[in-house]
C-alpha cells in the first residue's frame, strides 16, 4: 500500500486551518460567541488591537524576565543534581522521594506559602522552579545514564579529577538532552508563569495579570482572554520553533544525539 | 483683629496642612475594586500593590509579612486578628457598593417571591447581608453564582448562564453595577436597572448604622507616626475624591486604561462615572474605635462575637 505523504509545511498549514476550524465549529455549537466562547475572527480582531497597545509588551516583559529568573535557577539546580544523581545510584535513589514529591505536589496548594515567602510578584518564579525543577533534573540524569559505557569506564581510568572530568566529558555529551530538557519544559513553563500570576492575583503587570484586569473590565466578554491566550500561544509556537531550529543547528554541528 | 483670632492663625495653617510626613516607604495592600480608589494617590508608588484575590491577602497578615498597612474587608481582618495576626483594626474605609438591579425581565417590577434572584458567593458577604435584610423570604427561588463577574453575566444577558433560567434580580456590587449598565451590547441595555440601594436598607434595618465593607489593618510593629501621618492624609484624599472625584480621574488616568484597570479594578473615567453618581462605590474615612458599634453590629450577622478593645489602633 503506498504510503501518504505531504509537505511538511503544507502539514502544518492543514494542522492550522484545522485548529482555527474546530474553534469555530465550537463556538457555533455553544452559540454564545461573547461571555462565553468568542469565535477566531473577534479573537483575532481584539488580538490586533491588544497588540497595537504598549501594555501588552511591558506585561510579556514582566512575564518573561520573571520566566527567565525561574527557569535559569531550576537549570542550574537541575545540572548540579542531575549530575550527582547521574553519577550516584545510591544519591540518585536518595533524592527520588523528594522529586516524586515535587511532581506530584498541586501547585495551587503552595500558594498561600509562596505569597508569605517571597509576595505575590516573585511567587511566580519559585512556582516556575517548582514545575520545571523535576522535569529537567530527570532529562540530565537519564541523559548521564544514557551515555556510551564505554566513555563512562575511559572516564573512571582517566586521571583527571572528577570536577574536570565532569565538565570537559560528561557536560558537553549531556547537551542534547539539555536541549531537550529545555524545549520540552519551556512551553510549560511560560504556562505556569501565567497561572501562577493569575494564582497571586498580582495585578502589576503581567500576562496572567492582563488576562484578570480584562476579566475585571468586562466580565462579560470572554473576546480579551482569548486574544492574549491567542497571543500566548502564537508566542511559544515562535519559540519552540525557533529552539527547534537551534537545536537543530547544534546537533548538526557538532554531530551529537543522532 | 483679636490677639485669640491671631493665635488661631498658625494653627489654622498648620491643620490644614497636608502631612509632610514622608510616607512613601510604608508597604501598603488593598484587595482591587472600591478599597483599591481611595489609594488613588498612590499609582505610582511601588510600594503599594493591590491583589485581586483577598484570600491572598488575608494569607500576608502574618508576623514575617511586610506588609505596614493591610486593606481587607472587615470580616476576613478581626477574624485574621481573633487567629493571631499581629495587625490592628484602623479605621473604615468603604461602606458598601451592594445594589439589587433588575434584568428588566420582571413584568410587575415588584421583588416578589416568584422572581428569580441571583447572588454571588454563597455563605459569603453578599449572602448574609441579603438574608439580614430580606430574611428567608426569597430562599426557594435564589440562584447563587461564584464570583461578582459571574453576577453581572447574569445582568447582562438576564439569565443565568449555567442553569439556563430566566433572571428577574441580581444582587452586584459596583463598579460592575455601572459597567453592566452601560454596556450598549448587552441584551438588557436599557431595560436593566438599579432597584435597590443594599447600604439604605441595611441602615434602615439597624437603626443608621453603617455597612462597613472594607478597613484599614495597621501592622503592630509600623512606625506608628508614619502610619498617623499617612492616615490623616488618607482621610483627607477620601474626602476630597468624595467632593471632587475629577482628582481620581486624573490620578488614575496618569496609567492606560488597562493598567488602571488591573491595578484598581477600574480606570480613571469609570472611577470619576461611579463616584459622582452620589458615592456609588461607598468611599469614606471613619476611624474604627469611634464606629465600635456599628463594626459590632456587621460582624454579628456573620456570627462573630463583639470586638474587643485591644484590636484597634
Amino acid at each position: 500500500m503506498k504510503k501518504f505523504t505531504i509537505n511538511k509545511y503544507l502539514a502544518y498549514v492543514i494542522g492550522i486551518i484545522f485548529f482555527f476550524f474546530l474553534w469555530w465549529i465550537i463556538s457555533l455549537i455553544i452559540d454564545e460567541r461573547v461571555m462565553i466562547f468568542p469565535d477566531p475572527y473577534s479573537t483575532f480582531v481584539e488580538m490586533i488591537r491588544i497588540l497595537q497597545t504598549s501594555y501588552v509588551y511591558k506585561c510579556f516583559a514582566n512575564s518573561l524576565s520573571r520566566l527567565l529568573i525561574g527557569f535559569g535557577i531550576s537549570f542550574i539546580l537541575a545540572l548540579i543534581f542531575g549530575i550527582i544523581a547521574g553519577n550516584s545510584l545510591t544519591l540518585k535513589r536518595i533524592f527520588t522521594p523528594t522529586i516524586v514529591s515535587l511532581k506530584s505536589i498541586p501547585t495551587a496548594s503552595l500558594v498561600f506559602l509562596f505569597l508569605v515567602l517571597v509576595g505575590a510578584k516573585n511567587a511566580p518564579i519559585l512556582m516556575v522552579i517548582l514545575i520545571s525543577f523535576p522535569i529537567l533534573y530527570e532529562s540530565f540524569v537519564g541523559g548521564i545514564e544514557n551515555m556510551d559505557k564505554d566513555v563512562i569506564k575511559a572516564m573512571k581510568l582517566d586521571s583527571g579529577s572528577l570536577l574536570r572530568n565532569v565538565f570537559f566529558i560528561q557536560i558537553p555529551l549531556l547537551i542534547p538532552y539539555l536541549l531537550v530538557g529545555i524545549t520540552s519544559s519551556f512551553a510549560l513553563s511560560f504556562k505556569i508563569e501565567i497561572m501562577a500570576e493569575i494564582l497571586t492575583g498580582d495585578t502589576r503587570s503581567g500576562i496572567g495579570s492582563a488576562i484578570l484586569g480584562a476579566q475585571i473590565n468586562n466580565p462579560t466578554d470572554m473576546t480579551p482572554i482569548f486574544a492574549y491566550s491567542l497571543i500566548v500561544i502564537i508566542f511559544v509556537l515562535i519559540v519552540s520553533l525557533l529552539t527547534k531550529f537551534i537545536v537543530n543547528k547544534i546537533k548538526k554541528k557538532y554531530d551529537i544525539g543522532n | 483683629m483679636k490677639l485669640k483670632h491671631l493665635l488661631l492663625i498658625p494653627l489654622l495653617l498648620l491643620t490644614s496642612c497636608h502631612k509632610e510626613v514622608d510616607t512613601s516607604s510604608l508597604n501598603i495592600i488593598s484587595p482591587t475594586g472600591a478599597p483599591a480608589v481611595c489609594f488613588y494617590k498612590e499609582v505610582l508608588n511601588p510600594n503599594f500593590e493591590t491583589n485581586s484575590k483577598p484570600k491572598n491577602i488575608i494569607s500576608m497578615m502574618t508576623k514575617e509579612s511586610n506588609k505596614d498597612i493591610v486593606i481587607i474587608d472587615t470580616v476576613s481582618g478581626i477574624k485574621a486578628i481573633n487567629t493571631g495576626a499581629p495587625y490592628l483594626l484602623a479605621s473604615n474605609i468603604t461602606f458598601g457598593n451592594f445594589y439589587i438591579a433588575s434584568t428588566g425581565n420582571d413584568e410587575d417590577k415588584i421583588m416578589s417571591q416568584d422572581d428569580v434572584i441571583v447572588l454571588f458567593g454563597e455563605k459569603q458577604t453578599p449572602d448574609y447581608i441579603f438574608h439580614y435584610i430580606y430574611g428567608n423570604e426569597f430562599d426557594s427561588t435564589i440562584e447563587y453564582v461564584a464570583s461578582a463577574q459571574d453576577a453581572a453575566k447574569c445582568l447582562v444577558s438576564g439569565k443565568n448562564l449555567i442553569t439556563d433560567s430566566k433572571v428577574d434580580y441580581v444582587f452586584i456590587a459596583e463598579p460592575a453595577l455601572s459597567k453592566v449598565l452601560n454596556n450598549k451590547n448587552a441584551p438588557t441595555y436599557g431595560k436593566s436597572s438599579v432597584y435597590i440601594n443594599i447600604q439604605d436598607e441595611y441602615k434602615k434595618k439597624s437603626n443608621n448604622l453603617s455597612l462597613v465593607q472594607a478597613s484599614v489593618f495597621v501592622k503592630n510593629t509600623s512606625d506608628r507616626k508614619l502610619v498617623d501621618a499617612y492616615l490623616d492624609n488618607l482621610k483627607d484624599d477620601i474626602n476630597l475624591a468624595i467632593s471632587s472625584p475629577e482628582v481620581v480621574k486624573d490620578s488614575l488616568n496618569q496609567l492606560s486604561n488597562e493598567e488602571a484597570t488591573s491595578l484598581f479594578g477600574i480606570n480613571g473615567d469609570e472611577a470619576f462615572q461611579v463616584i459622582s453618581n452620589n458615592n456609588a462605590m461607598g468611599l469614606g474615612y471613619i476611624k474604627a474605635k469611634e464606629n465600635k458599634g456599628a463594626i459590632d453590629k456587621f460582624i454579628s450577622l456573620f456570627g462573630m462575637e463583639q470586638t474587643n478593645e485591644e484590636i484597634y489602633y
